[in-house]
């Protein structure tokens, strides 16, 4: 399984909290094995001399002697009883071989005396069971509780040492945030970069995140810099080429040969375009036009017109008049790089202009081949042209449905691009109406 | 020094051909706009500079200037300011940058039409021929003034080439319908006939024909109707057509 990277908070919580198991661990260990030690220690000479010196009471007494000595020099928790034989221990009661070394080793007396370790019982590890035998053969037993540390208690400890490392790891957390918090805004901003708007961060935060906030900061005005320079270079180019364009286009009407001349004239208005579309992408959003009153049917009709003086097969339908507010060059270029391209990709095209009460809808319908539905949200992206798709003879700088969409987006519309169910592209705008009185749609006159 | 015949109509005096001036420095496209136009029936003079347009200006009677706003040196701008202010000949801008900031400046400034590089022969004779129309019928002082008419509520500005429709929103026409409903402006209430319309057209349309030129006006007519009612475009059978409204100047 692949993991996705860490961030960095992810990352320095990972060492801190590393670091914090691995010592928090180290030091309960050490600490548990220190004091389950000491303890096993002091208890099992205390009780190795409890037993040496009962023993050495209970040499020479009689039965009836040793009976109550043992009950005297039981305690609460250390009991003792004198048997004829050593004790028993449960079938799965361990031998406690490293207390019997303790306890030997404290007191080497009992080296000869069969001295016997077990635990209790299975089910509590914290009690002892012993035996030992006495100079004539009988038994000394001996029954010690808590003699082993309990494990309760020593979870506790942990949990009481684990609690200021915790807080030790959240407030280190807080902090890493509030330190790392540049960092993001740079990142956030980073992926904005080239999506229209540039912002300059404030310089904040660690001196290296500052620099590198200050080299953003320059590396954006460079590239903002650059693209202007570059986007001023090639419109001046632009304008330039229309002199030499100007030329040619006059100079085409001297040329006799009529197929010559319309192939000339041809491709000079495919030039054109694509220098017009260029010009006015570069010029983006300054907008030398202000919004008026135009009569957006006519407007239609009369883009329509001008394709079917140029040959093509293209009808209006929609009422004869019909009165928006909108920038009228632009959105005439709006509309009429929607109809090209319906007349190029097309042999029939429709526009139908629809009017209610709250938008306007003008659709533009071609009988071409479409586009594929994975491109249809590409294809108003600047220098986009589906050649691959719309095998016709493609012409233009794939700049035309990017600047009806903006025109159209300005205008407070929205460009619709979709498939027609048969065959076809269908390119839909829709200008929300503001309501009021002056709503002038009219049917076409009857004459 | 005299500046600007004052009457002239290019239709019914083909004799004495209109003198135009181009102000152009590309050299190669000043000699190209000047051959089309004499090939067109007009002398033309040549200018590279606002110079040689003033010696020119001098020298003799101009009828028409066509200005490139780009010049090297002084701008196009501010030589129809000076022109203006000595006279009121026709002038076309011809600029390169499609820019309306500079049609609206152009036209403020007392520019009698704009055209946009590159144009073509046609379109180019055609709004030469329009201006000069123009010319004698609204024209006569040096002042600037707004050549309007209207009729049945819709405005014209002929030196915009504008319409407004009785509501006020703008009509756009195309440069062939606009020179028609020109020419029915310029005539109303008289019978248009077919082959003055025709021969009106042809500059624009190329292969005028009878048919081009019914398509054309039915196409005005469908734009200049309006609230229901027809637009004042009568057909009279078999001779063409008439504008039937009232036309107002001003």
């Amino acid at each position: 399984m692949k993991l996705a990277p860490l961030s960095a908070i992810g990352r320095v919580f990972a060492v801190v909290a590393l670091t914090a198991v691995i010592g928090l661990t180290a030091n309960t260990l050490l600490y548990e094995g220190a004091s389950r030690f000491s303890i096993r220690e002091e208890e099992a000479r205390r009780a190795s001399e409890h037993i040496v010196v009962v023993a050495r009471l209970l040499e020479g007494e009689s039965a009836a002697r040793r009976a109550r000595i043992v009950e005297y020099t039981s305690t609460e928790h250390f009991k003792l009883d004198w048997r004829p034989g050593p004790i028993e221990p449960g079938e799965a009661s361990r031998t406690l071989h490293e207390m019997h070394y303790q306890m030997v080793l404290w007191e080497p007396s009992l080296r000869g005396m069969n001295l016997r370790v077990h635990v209790g019982s299975p089910d509590d590890a914290t009690e002892v069971i012993g035996s030992l035998q006495l100079s004539d053969g009988s038994w000394l037993h001996f029954r010690a509780r808590d003699l082993i540390g309990e494990w309760q208690l020593e979870r506790g400890q942990i949990l009481i040492a684990c609690l200021p490392m915790l807080a030790l790891v959240l407030i280190a957390m807080t902090a890493l945030r509030t330190i790392l918090k540049p960092l993001r805004l740079l990142a956030d901003a980073v992926t904005r970069v080239g999506h229209g708007d540039s912002i300059v961060l404030p310089e904040q935060g660690p001196g290296e995140f500052r620099r590198l906030i200050r080299a953003y900061n320059d590396m954006q005005a460079r590239i903002a810099a650059m693209i202007k320079d570059r986007t001023e270079a090639l419109a001046a180019v632009g304008h330039d080429l229309r002199t030499p364009l100007a030329r040619l286009r006059l100079h085409v009407d001297t040329v006799t040969e009529a197929q010559t001349r319309n192939a000339v004239i041809r491709d000079l208005d495919e030039m054109e375009q694509m220098l017009d579309s260029l010009l006015t992408f570069f010029r983006g959003d300054t907008h030398a036009e202000k919004p008026q009153l135009v009569d957006l049917a006519v407007l239609a009709a009369t883009v329509v017109d001008d394709l079917q003086d140029r040959g093509f097969d293209i009808t209006y339908r929609g009422p004869e008049h019909c009165d928006a507010s909108l920038r009228p060059v632009e959105f005439k270029r709006a509309l009429s790089n929607l109809t090209n391209n319906a007349c190029q990709y097309g042999t029939q095209v429709l526009v139908t202009l629809l009017a209610d009460e709250r938008a306007i809808r003008i659709r533009i319908e071609d009988d071409g081949p479409g586009v594929p539905p994975e491109d249809l949200h590409r294809v108003l992206e600047p220098f986009q042209r589906l050649d691959t798709a719309r095998r016709r003879n493609t012409s233009g700088v794939g700049l035309g449905l990017t600047i009806s969409s903006r025109v159209i987006a300005d205008a407070g519309g929205k460009l619709t691009l979709s498939n027609r169910e048969r065959q076809g592209l269908c390119a839909e705008i829709e200008l929300p109406r503001e309501p009021g009185p002056a709503m002038l749609c009219y049917e076409p006159a009857a004459h | 020094m005299r500046a600007g015949r004052t009457s002239r109509n290019v239709i019914d005096e083909p004799m004495t051909a209109p003198v135009i001036l181009v102000l152009e420095d590309d050299p190669g496209l000043r000699v190209l706009i000047a051959r089309a136009l004499q090939q067109n029936g007009f002398t033309v003079c040549q200018a590279g500079s606002g110079a040689e347009m003033w010696s020119n200006f001098e020298k003799r009677p101009i009828d028409l200037i066509l200005l490139d706003i780009m010049l090297p040196g002084k701008n196009g701008i501010d030589l129809c300011r000076e022109i203006r202010a000595r006279s009121g000949v026709p002038i076309i801008f011809i600029s390169a940058r499609g820019d309306e900031t500079d049609r609206v400046i152009g036209l403020e400034l007392g520019a009698d039409d704009y055209i946009a590089k590159p144009v073509g022969t046609r379109e180019l004779i055609a709004r030469v021929r329009a201006v000069l129309r123009r010319g004698p019928l609204e024209r006569g002082t040096h002042t600037v003034r707004d050549e309007r008419a209207s009729f049945a509520g819709w405005e014209v500005d002929l030196r915009r080439r504008a319409v407004y429709s009785p509501s006020g929103a703008s009509i756009d026409l195309t440069g062939a319908e606009f020179d028609l409903l020109a020419s029915f402006i310029g005539s109303p209430q008289r019978v248009l006939g077919r082959e003055r319309l025709i021969e009106l057209s042809r500059v624009r349309l190329g292969d005028a024909s009878d048919r081009s030129i019914d398509v054309l006006v039915s196409r005005l007519r469908r734009k200049l109707s309006s609230a229901g009612e027809p637009a004042p475009i009568v057909t009279v059978r078999g001779v063409g057509y008439m504008l039937t409204a009232d036309v107002t100047h001003g």
